[in-house]
């Protein structure tokens, strides 16, 4: 540890534990895991913050004063949503429309084969209609009556027992003048009540989006209330910078605006993740990336693309439907504690039921007898039962076999065979969700990397990536803190797009123009930034459809002598659509057009090193020894060197099959592949040429 | 390998899932019209070189059949000279097509090492495809040739080399045909992704490996759906159905027989084809029925080849049900089909509740709504001279049925299933769209297809034309008199009701099909998309339920107390409490009203020569709330001996019968049969006048008893 070096912090306040990771420009990551606490979570925040300041040898205050930057992200929103533990609500709308939040857009969900509509934030009891309307054009046909508006909210509080009311109207987005009148006659009349407006916070068109945001809102209305405590308490000990939140969109936004609209932090834990695999890909130079999160339960999927986490506007947040600006991750119920079974074709199935940690896989020995694709793990020697956590929890090897014994049982396999078909089926499912994203956001597998974190991440990359053709796989060293380094890494870049929808070519100059004054636009946003010219780097980008389509393709621009080159942009888009979609897909009288332009701007990383690793050693790594591993479905078990994370050099490469021990995780280099690290400490893996 | 490998069927099954889905996703990012794009009215799938289906993809399970009918016609066609590089496409029903002349089916072959392994299909609604109306759907064509341009499997590109004279003359015959160029493009697409993706999961496993596995998933259904099917109890269930065209009423019979490990639906006595657009196609009303059975009993099954094996369904040709050119076909899918598929799942219906098997899976509900749409379309001129036009996708918003242990969907036709078809369009968007003002859109209230378990109610909306634009439209709405029935003594459903409010305050209540509608500034057009029934006995709801039902305006008390002989009183707080000992006794003077005013049974049970001592007679089911003991049919709650066999079971009910009239003054029957102890409705059916019982359950053990 340098004197004086300046250092980041970041932290991720989950449900059961508070991760914490320190980084700086000359020293490797430092990281501490506290258990979360739930009733107040700034405790469990200045707990992970005192740990991980002793193993850096220093106090708190010398910590916080050497901070540049503490950045948290949070799950506490989320659980809120989870459990059903929010606010009571009532909903006052346009009358004749009343029905329509419970209907839920005509979206249901599969319920032991009933089709029933999602769970709705308000009770169709809890929502009165008023006689109100402004059409389209924003005139109001019918004025909201105050005297109306404040008798349905009485019988919503004395009848029904709301603690918070939404009111949201038609159109308000265009003249919210209905609304807000409604909104002062419900506060004058009732002082103490939490009223929120649909306008005021998403003015969007989709009266569904709109008032969906507003019920989210209110329902988790005040869970992040600890955070100004949090933040007088840091203040108070010599933090300088004010705390920065990573919201659902990978960005950051304050306390203050955080506690205005909550919900924003809804996705906040994979906005983080999402963070930090776009700093380690920029870092990198990867610009197109496919990131896996996989845990006990879930595989969540997100996407890089053009040096860009792609992002959605609307979408579910935990099964609730509204617009928001968040990272579009997409989660399919496969993890390694997902349980195998035995479907009425005979055929192995792997979840969507996971075991969970209680009573969690066989080999847990917590009283599970179900196979989960950890046990088959375990059977096959992809995990060693053990140095399972670094030998801090060894696995039940002979739970996991008989499990998997029972299970072929009824279908005339063995516990081999039967674990070796729960790993392929597992990653069938995991290949097709990350194919399925690929796909619907028009990406082109052959160019991406594949990016794998979270728990099971590193046994399972490899695999993946091969299947989808993705070109190499990445395992990040920071991979089971990855959110809580997400927090930290501000990755300081601007983005400015203008729609254009004009078609092509369009001839006058007109693109051109719109693009150098996007690129002057950021120029000068990273300068007050306070980058350098030096470190700065420009993307151009343009998205291209044929006219009325819904969905397009971004083509990257060329800028020669600081003009961009627009002249091509048909012929690229033509044959960029003819690579994915096929020849017959080209429409030949259709005309091209390009929808909007984006100038991409990023200042230099910081590279956090590895000065933990042991640098310019070119002496083969350590074998930690061998295992006995099944690699095939039939035949004897093979030996497989087993490495130790820590003894791997930038150097070296290491051809498959083996296996690298990293302490609480596990990685797997498939035979025919190498693998490496990079300067991040990050393991590479690509097919062996 | 052995016959059935456990591993190797579901890792290929869930590939084969990501081919269609990835096919689908590029339909989805190419294709340019609302229908297609937002509406999500498309399909992909992959079939076996024979045309045997595999997989689908997109979210409607009823337009995967039409890929089986695709490429056996093409197969038939073609035969010997397709191959790679070859597409082809038909959107002819009466010749290799879909559902609909605007269903435009396009299929590929699949090659590897020089023979044909695979076909890969997709299938998309086609904003137009010609013919005497726009978006070619024409209620008053009497012939297929007036409806749309049509045309069998032909070829749009060879070897890969585009058919530019092809695509000419279809494009030449369409309305908006940049849409549907791009569209089709949209498909071609999706086959594209999907075959080269097929490709490499059958370079990987090689051509015998895939064929085997593709055999096995298919033949490991079949074997598991024929276990389930002779798990029921054998014999013989049938439902009568009307199909409604204006004042017409077109009898459709459905018989069902369980045998062995069969089921066979037979149409037979369909009447011959008609004049009307509504005729229907053997494959049509196969298909859809095939999807019904398997989300009743087997959606745990893979949705593949293996379905259609057990399940017969006889369509007699050049009927409604199996109709040849010159038969008009624009709706082939919808008035004639659909009534087919709730018909098949209502006599379904009866043979679960008659079989004693508790592990059997299944899912006991009433049939969907879909056979009661309020479908109509819109066309008209915009401000700048332009051909534009609507299908009102609320109008698509029927209520379901209601299900043993819960009400019925809102707004939605199914109760049973694996996913949502349609997302509803904002009221913001809408406007933004088209030029219409919507002044309601919400559950549409009465207590139609009341029960314990009451349905769901179907769209109802109003909305006033803007802009001074004048709009022509055509209805196809289907149940504007009779609605669909009730199951285990729930009430039938709601009619689908179309009326138009003119400017100056007069309104029609419209015909179903009615056709040259003009709606005129500042008209009002109101709809009400109907519902399946109710399930069970509206007087066993509890009450608290009817409560809430009329404190969210969908119920009105008076109907409270008529209906469910709920009895409601204003509490503290001005809302509606229930009055339990007032309901109490308002449900039991209900109950011996019914049995006051209902007619005699039709062979009431004779002491002692039919009677035989059944107590050591074990007990079968019959139906619901009904059991079998020896020769006997007893009612559950009441012991009230029904029927000795081999009589209906219905025999010794009494029977209550109400004379219902439409909206638009057509008269029809409610008739419900009794337990003559209790009084508890134990079945409900809606009927024409002067029609006889329209059910039969008769399942062998009971003929034979």
């Amino acid at each position: 540890m340098h004197d004086e070096e300046l250092l980041l912090l970041g932290v991720d306040v989950g449900g059961t534990f508070t991760d914490v990771v320190v980084t700086g420009d000359r020293c490797a990551p430092m990281r501490a895991k506290v258990p979360s606490t739930p009733l107040d979570p700034a405790l469990g925040t200045m707990a992970a913050v005192d740990m991980v300041a002793a193993h850096l040898g220093l106090d708190r205050r010398t910590l916080l004063a050497r901070l540049t930057r503490f950045g948290l992200g949070t799950t506490v929103v989320t659980n809120v949503l989870a459990t059903k533990t929010g606010r009571r609500l009532g909903l006052v709308t346009t009358k004749g429309f009343e029905d329509l939040i419970p209907l839920a857009r005509g979206s249901r969900v599969s319920e032991g084969g009933w089709l029933v509509p999602p769970p709705s934030l308000v009770d169709r009891t809890c929502i009165v209609g008023v006689a109100e309307r402004t059409t389209r054009d924003g005139g109001v046909l019918t004025a909201a009556d105050p005297a109306e508006v404040v008798g349905a909210v009485a019988r919503l509080v004395e009848r029904e027992g709301v603690d918070a009311v939404v009111v949201s109207f038609l159109w308000s987005f265009r003249n919210p003048a209905n609304e807000l009148a409604a909104r002062d006659a419900i506060g004058h009349a009732y002082p103490a009540l939490r009223v929120v407006c649909g306008a005021e916070l998403a003015p969007v068109i989709r009266e569904y989006d709109r008032t969906q945001f507003a019920l989210l809102n209110a329902y988790v209305d005040g869970s992040l209330d600890w955070l100004t405590g949090l933040a007088t308490r840091l203040r108070a000990d010599g933090l300088r910078p004010p705390i920065v939140l990573t919201h659902s969109g990978g960005g950051v936004t304050t306390v203050d605006a955080a506690r205005r609209t909550p919900i924003g932090l809804a996705q906040s834990g994979p906005a983080a993740g999402g963070a930090a695999s776009l700093e380690l890909a920029a870092v990198r130079g990867d610009a197109h990336v496919v990131t896996c999160d996989l845990g006990g339960t879930s595989l969540d999927v997100a996407l890089i693309s053009a040096g860009t986490l792609l992002r959605r506007t609307r979408g579910a947040v935990v099964g609730h439907w509204t617009s928001l600006s968040m990272v579009d991750v997409d989660s399919v119920g496969s993890g390694g504690g997902s349980v195998a079974w035995i479907d009425p074709v005979g055929a192995i199935r792997v979840g969507p039921r996971s075991a969970g940690a209680e009573p969690g896989p066989a080999c847990y020995g917590r009283g599970g007898v179900e196979p989960t694709v950890t046990d088959a793990l375990v059977v096959l020697g992809y995990i060693d039962a053990a140095r399972f956590l670094d030998g801090r929890m060894p696995l039940d090897a002979d739970a996991a076999s008989s499990a998997c014994e029972r299970l072929g049982a009824s279908i005339g396999l063995d516990s081999i065979e039967t674990a070796w078909g729960i790993r392929e089926i597992a990653l069938a499912t995991m290949a097709r969700a990350v194919r399925g994203r690929i796909a619907s956001r028009g990406l082109v597998a052959a160019d991406l990397a594949l990016l794998a974190y979270g728990g099971c991440g590193g046994l399972f990359a490899v695999d993946i990536a091969d299947d989808v053709g993705a070109r190499l796989a990445i395992i990040p060293e920071l991979a089971p803190v990855f959110s809580a380094y997400g927090a930290a890494s501000a990755p300081l870049r601007r983005e400015r797009a203008r729609s254009v929808a004009v078609r092509l070519p369009a001839g006058d100059g007109a693109l051109a123009a719109t693009f150098a004054q996007l690129r002057l636009d950021v120029l000068d946003d990273l300068s007050a930034d306070g980058v350098a010219p030096a470190d700065r780097s420009i993307e151009l980008e343009a998205d291209v459809r044929f006219e009325r389509q819904g969905s397009e393709i971004t083509i990257p621009v060329l800028l020669a002598e600081q003009v961009a080159i627009v002249d091509d942009l048909e012929t690229e888009f033509r044959a960029e659509y003819a690579r994915r979609f096929g020849a017959g897909a080209v429409a030949m009288g259709i005309h091209v057009e390009a929808m909007t332009l984006r100038v991409v701007g990023t200042g230099a990383r910081h590279d956090p090193g590895r000065a933990g690793a042991g640098a310019g050693a070119a002496s083969p790594p350590d074998r930690v020894g061998t295992r006995r591993m099944h690699l095939a479905r039939n035949g004897a078990a093979v030996d497989v060197p087993v490495l130790h994370r820590d003894s791997l050099t930038a150097e070296g490469t290491h051809a498959g099959p083996a296996v690298i021990d990293a302490g609480d995780t596990t990685i797997w280099i498939a035979p025919g592949h190498l693998g490496r690290l990079d300067a991040m400490g990050s393991l590479v893996i690509e097919k062996e040429a | 390998m052995r016959a059935t490998d456990p591993i190797l069927l579901e890792v290929m099954r869930s590939r084969l899932q990501a081919v269609v889905d990835e096919g689908a996703v590029a339909i989805e990012r190419t294709a340019v019209s609302p229908i297609v794009a937002e509406g999500k009215d498309f399909s992909t799938n992959v079939l076996t070189a024979s045309g045997e289906l595999l997989v689908g993809g997109g979210r409607v399970e009823y337009k995967w059949p039409g890929a089986r009918n695709l490429v056996r016609a093409t197969l038939a066609r073609h035969g010997a000279t397709v191959a790679p590089g070859d597409v082809f496409a038909a959107n002819d029903p009466h010749n290799g097509g879909g559902n609909h002349p605007q269903d435009i089916e396009v299929c590929r072959p699949v090659f590897a090492d020089g023979a044909l392994v695979a076909w890969v299909a997709a299938s998309a609604h086609v904003i137009d495809m010609g013919g005497m109306t726009f978006g070619s759907w024409a209620p008053d064509a009497t012939e297929c040739f007036q409806e749309a341009l049509r045309f069998p499997p032909v070829r749009l590109f060879r070897a890969g080399e585009e058919q530019h004279d092809v695509w000419a003359v279809i494009l030449n015959n369409v309305r908006l045909p940049q849409l549907v160029e791009m569209d089709v493009r949209g498909l071609i697409a999706g086959c594209h992704v999907s075959a080269a993706k097929l490709g490499s999961i059958v370079s990987g496993l090689g051509t015998a490996e895939f064929v085997a596995t593709a055999r096995a998933l298919c033949d490991a259904t079949e074997r598991v759906l024929r276990e389930r099917i002779a798990r029921l109890a054998a014999g013989t269930y049938t439902l009568d159905g009307w199909v409604e065209w204006g004042d017409e009423r077109y009898h459709l019979p459905c018989t069902l027989t369980v045998y062995g490990d069969t089921l066979r639906f037979d149409y037979t006595g369909a009447p011959g084809q008609v004049p009307h657009f509504i005729n229907s196609k053997h494959y049509i009303v196969e298909g859809q029925v095939v999807a019904d059975v398997r989300a009743s009993i087997a959606q745990d099954l893979p949705f593949c080849e293996g379905l259609w094996r057990p399940i017969e369904v006889v369509c007699p040709p050049g009927t409604i049900v199996d109709s040849t050119p010159p038969a008009p076909i624009g709706s082939a899918h919808l008035d004639v089909a659909m009534n087919c598929t709730a018909l098949a799942v209502q006599c379904l219906q009866f043979a679960l509740a008659a079989t004693a098997d508790d592990d059997l899976p299944r899912l006991y509900a009433g049939p969907s709504g879909q056979a009661a749409l309020a479908t109509h379309s819109w066309g008209y001129t915009t401000a700048d001279g332009a051909i534009d036009g609507m299908v009102v996708s609320e109008s698509f918003q029927p209520g379901s049925s209601g299900g043993v242990l819960r009400d019925g969907s809102d707004l939605f036709a199914n109760l049973v299933g694996s996913q949502h078809v349609l997302d509803f369009v904002d009221i913001e968007i809408l406007e933004a769209w088209y030029p219409v003002h919507v002044l309601e859109k919400r559950v549409a209230d009465g207590a139609y297809g009341a029960g314990e378990h009451r349905s769901g109610a179907g769209c109802c909306m109003a909305y006033r034309v803007t802009e001074g634009r004048r709009l022509h439209g055509a209805m196809f709405g289907m149940r504007e008199t009779l609605p669909i029935g009730g199951g285990a003594g729930g009430e039938p459903g709601a009619p689908t009701e179309f009326v138009l409010r003119r400017a100056d305050g007069s309104h029609e209540v419209l015909e179903a099909h009615a056709t040259g509608v003009e709606l005129l500034a500042d008209d009002t057009f109101e709809f009400r998309a109907g519902s399946g029934g109710g399930w069970g006995d509206p007087l066993d709801r509890l009450p608290e339920l009817v409560r809430r039902d009329v404190l969210v305006e969908r119920l009105r008390a008076t109907d409270a107390e008529s209906v469910y002989g709920v009895v409601l009183r204003t509490g503290a707080d001005g809302g509606p409490v229930v009055d339990p000992a007032a309901t109490q006794q308002c449900r039991v003077a209900a109950r011996s009203a019914r049995l006051r005013a209902a007619g005699p049974p039709a062979r009431a049970v004779v002491w002692p020569d039919d009677v035989t001592p059944i107590d050591d007679q074990a007990s079968f089911p019959l139906y619901h709330g009904v059991v079998q003991r020896g020769r006997l049919a007893i009612a559950v709650a009441s012991g009230a001996v029904l029927a000795a066999s081999p009589d209906h079971w219905t025999s010794g009910c009494p029977v209550l019968e109400a004379e219902r009239v439409s909206a638009r003054g057509v008269a029809w029957r409610q008739r419900t049969y009794l337990d003559p102890i209790s009084g508890r409705a134990l079945y409900v059916e809606a009927v024409p006048v002067g029609a006889s019982r329209s059910f039969t359950s008769a399942p062998t053990r009971w003929t034979t008893a």
